[in-house]
């Protein structure tokens, strides 16, 4: 494909989102220096939670909400973690993308027999294989550190004057990865294949008696989440400077799960809403954290039975709302947004 | 016995039944015939209290039964032999016929049914031991008879009991429907696409069309009536 | 005869952790993710009662009454938690699994905010050693060995010899034809949640009285009964049983050789290989 056929080619509410990318950035980019130290770690951690659900969302679209996708991500972690540590470390940029590319792998492997199952089979097996997986990082001392896990993970060179060890400076890179990752989700989204991904999550017999490859189309979204969120395990490895197996356990798991439901997966922003409604949770009750997994239980429950749809919805029906107010001459691009 | 009047049921937003009135008594077979879709399995359901009408009312014996719990209704005397017989596969014949009892403690009774139900149908005698799934369709079928039989009913309704059988046994489990009418005091609503087959063993019958009722009659009346020979007898 | 007896214990407790699981999901169609801490609380049941009853009434009987107790006090939790999630969240499977998820996270956060995140673990009740072909065999093993069988043993009859268990047997079948057989599906889920939660617990009594007892002893289990139910075939109770032994098996052998480390890996191996080869599990039926 020629660069100007991929021009002409792509979707104007991908070139929306790419003007709105670019207005956006230079506010993304501005925001740690009103921030104190603390809240500065904060939106590191925010940033990289978003990257997961982002890849966590690209699952749901094939229909199935997986219980791995943290201890996979662990995979993208432990692969930096090991190769930076090493007598000769390798460098970051390796180790990111080839820690990625484990993760994928892993996904890839356990596909076959996972996406056969679906509804409680699905999240059994994928719980199952993630607990697995998480037993392999404590119980391979030798490579792992076992239970204490590895510490001391350097943080890659700066460039452009931009200083990594700095929580500002990471922050920057973590912002450009989540940046190009959403950019680049967002066109796949609208895809071809993004949208033959969710028709045959909606009618999976229908799609496969009119030709389509379902098997591919399942494969795919869980094998690109999983490598996304192998992105976020070697980055949030990096930023932690330490890593043990508890942080890919199933309270993180739990939060993106909440997240995906709290905020919605329909649209884009649905999870990364949720990722801020349970982290803005999280701060407020910063002082009782061991309850704050209680209250991020009892919003999943209220969404589930009472507000179904989520924050998405409410946020659509608001724009609904304010749209003939906000863009009452523009009748007609505003119509082709919506659809 | 069992009076239904003016019955309208829905799935989500869209009626599957729609004014059917319905009357049957005891010692009687009374069938409601009609093509496929046309909503019998409906009426069934919601009779036995799967479904709730959204208008209209179901007595038995005199009592409202149109917003009773399944339970409730089987205790009050009716059963059904389901669509499909919803047998249960991995358990005995035997205990297919105890679940039937399910609701009963009498004992005595319930031995004395089990008597008359393997007197009825032998074969479940012998078969008894064996996993319900084990059994042919005509056994099956029987089995299905059998564990309605085990609650004591007053009304047992059918939901196409010959479907899918060989036409020797569609024949056989019809004489069986008009035996045990005659020998078990019960009342029987019989539900069929086969109109003949029906028609050929029921006293009262209504024709079921969309949802709705086209025609009710005596067997006799309806099996002479040309719009039926056209429609539903293939003459 | 060592390995032997080890297999059969570890066996054993795959059993009596998994079998509860396995039947709530075999007749409800739901996996009661807090299942692990209803085993927890057995646990605890053991450990709070061999405190308050120390001196008054021997051990032996402590550690029945604390069977007993977790049994019915887990039991009736698991009635509530049928009156209020699955109930109002019938027919929806992911929902049903988040909600009993963050139940878990609930449940571990009061047992930590109240009794402590350390590890507890009560006196031996039965001390002692029997020497058998070579073999070590701790009393104490042995008794929770012989109440496991006797646990199944119950449930055995339950299931198979009572009105109320042909019942339950009969909804998990074909719930549609247990209905028109005047079977109260209400009645059926409080009692398989009453009677599953209970195994939990007595489980984690029994478990409870050889191992370290803490907040997430239940979570750290939990992912093996999954792996368990996945392989036996999931709602499957013989398939339960048989998959427990395998992984007994599998899992002891590994030890002994040396392999511990990659007894986690295996087990998850197989699991995605029966679900490639045989998508329904040993035992389970087609749905
Ligand atoms: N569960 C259901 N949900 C929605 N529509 C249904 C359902 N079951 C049956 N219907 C519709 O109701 C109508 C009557 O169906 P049914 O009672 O099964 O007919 P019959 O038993 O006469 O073949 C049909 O149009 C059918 O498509
Ligand atoms: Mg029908």
């Amino acid at each position: 494909m020629t660069i100007l056929q991929f021009i002409t080619s792509t979707p104007k509410r991908f070139v929306y989102a790419l003007i709105g990318t670019i207005i956006a950035t230079p506010l993304l980019v501005a925001l740690p220096h009103a921030l104190t130290s603390y809240w500065q770690s904060v939106l590191v951690i925010f940033a990289l939670n978003t990257i997961m659900v982002m890849g966590y969302r690209v699952i749901t679209t094939m229909g199935g909400w997986s219980f791995s996708h943290v201890a996979t991500a662990g995979l993208g972690a432990y692969t930096t973690a090991i190769l930076m540590t090493l007598e000769t470390p390798w460098s970051f940029w390796a180790t990111l993308f080839l820690g990625a590319g484990i993760s994928g792998l892993f996904a890839l492997i356990i596909a076959y027999p996972v996406l056969r199952t679906r509804h409680y089979y699905f999240f059994l097996s994928t719980f199952a294989a993630g607990e697995a997986l998480r037993q392999a990082y404590i119980q391979f001392k030798g490579i792992t550190g076992g239970s204490f896990g590895i510490s001391f993970i350097p943080r890659p060179e700066g460039f452009w004057g931009i200083d990594f060890n700095t929580t500002t400076g990471f922050y920057y890179l973590v912002l450009a990865i989540a940046l190009i990752i959403w950019l680049l989700l967002y066109r796949f989204d609208l895809s071809r294949v993004g949208r033959t991904i969710k028709a045959v999550a909606a009618n999976e017999e229908l799609s496969e008696s009119i030709g389509i490859n379902t098997w591919g189309h399942r494969t795919l979204p869980f094998v690109l989440g999983s490598v996304i969120a192998g992105f976020a395990g070697a980055l949030s490895a990096n930023f932690n400077g330490a890593i043990n197996p508890l942080d890919f356990g199933s309270i993180l798991m739990f939060k993106l799960v909440a997240a995906a439901i709290v905020g919605g997966v329909s649209t884009f922003f649905g999870p990364i809403l949720g990722l801020l409604y349970l982290t803005a949770l999280e701060e407020i009750f910063r002082a009782f954290a061991e309850w704050v997994p209680l209250l991020w239980g009892a919003s999943v429950i209220a969404v589930l039975m009472i507000w179904s749809g989520g924050l998405e919805m409410a946020v659509l029906k608001l724009l609904a709302l304010l749209r003939p107010i906000l863009f009452n001459r523009a009748k007609n691009s505003s119509a082709k947004n919506i659809g | 016995m069992l009076e239904i009047k003016q019955l309208e049921v829905k799935y989500d937003l869209i009626s599957a039944l729609r004014e059917v009135s319905v009357s049957a008594s005891e010692n009687t077979i009374t069938t409601i015939v009609g093509s496929n879709g046309a909503g019998k399995t409906t009426l069934l359901k919601t009779i036995s209290g799967l479904l709730r009408p959204a208008s209209g009312e179901i007595r038995f014996l005199g009592n409202r039964i149109d917003n009773a719990s399944p339970s409730k209704i089987v205790k009050m005397g009716i059963s059904q032999v389901p669509e499909g017989r919803e047998l249960f596969p991995r358990i005995s014949v035997y205990d297919n016929l105890m679940v039937g009892a399910y609701l009963r403690s009498d004992k005595k009774g319930i031995n004395r049914d089990l008597d008359r139900i393997y007197h009825h149908f032998p074969i479940l005698k012998d078969r008894r031991r064996q996993l319900a799934r084990n059994l042919s369709g005509g056994e099956q079928q029987m089995l299905a008879f059998g564990r309605a039989l085990m609650s004591g009913p007053k009304m047992l309704l059918l939901d196409e009991p010959s479907i899918g059988l060989a036409p020797v046994i569609e024949q056989k489990i019809m004489e069986t429907i008009s035996n045990l009418t005659q020998e078990e005091d019960v009342g029987v609503v019989l539900v069929e696409q086969n109109a003949a087959l029906a028609l050929s063993i029921a006293s009262y019958g209504y024709v079921l069309e969309q949802g709705s009722l086209a025609l009710k009659g005596p067997a006799e009346d309806l099996i002479k009536d040309d719009s039926v020979r056209a429609a539903y007898l293939g003459l | 005869m060592q390995v032997l007896a080890n297999i059969i214990f570890l066996s054993s407790f795959y059993v009596s952790f998994a079998v509860g699981l396995a039947l709530v999901f075999g007749v409800m169609r739901t996996i009661n993710f807090a299942h692990g801490e209803f085993y927890m609380l057995g646990g605890y049941a053991l450990w709070l009662l061999s405190g308050v009853l120390s001196n008054t009434i021997p051990d032996g009987a402590t550690f029945i009454v604390a069977m007993l107790v977790g049994a019915g006090v887990v039991g009736i939790l698991g009635m509530l938690v049928q009156l209020t999630l699955f109930e109002r969240l019938k027919e929806q499977p992911f929902s049903i699994f988040m909600a009993t998820l963050g139940l878990s996270y609930v449940l571990q956060v009061v047992v930590v905010k109240t009794i402590g995140p350390m590890g507890r673990s009560v006196p031996a009740i039965f001390p002692g050693f029997i020497m058998f072909e070579g073999a070590i065999l701790p009393i104490q093993r042995i008794v929770v060995l012989g109440f496991t069988a006797l646990m199944m043993a119950g449930l055995w009859y339950f299931l198979m010899r009572t009105d109320l268990g042909r019942a339950v047997r009969a909804t998990a079948q074909n719930k549609t034809g247990a209905m028109l057989q005047g079977i109260s599906m209400g009645k059926i889920a409080l009692t398989t949640m009453f009677v599953g939660s209970a195994l939990a617990a007595i489980s984690g009594t029994l478990m409870g009285s050889v191992l370290m007892i803490g907040p997430f002893m239940g979570a750290e289990a939990l992912w093996r009964a999954f792996i368990i139910i996945i392989v036996g075939g999931i709602g499957s109770l013989s398939g339960t049983v048989v998959a427990a032994l395998l992984f007994g098996l599998i899992d002891t052998l590994m030890t002994t050789f040396g392999a511990g480390k990659f007894a986690a890996m295996v087990d998850a191996i197989i699991m995605l290989l029966v679900l490639s080869f045989m998508p329904n599990g040993l035992l389970g039926s087609r749905e």
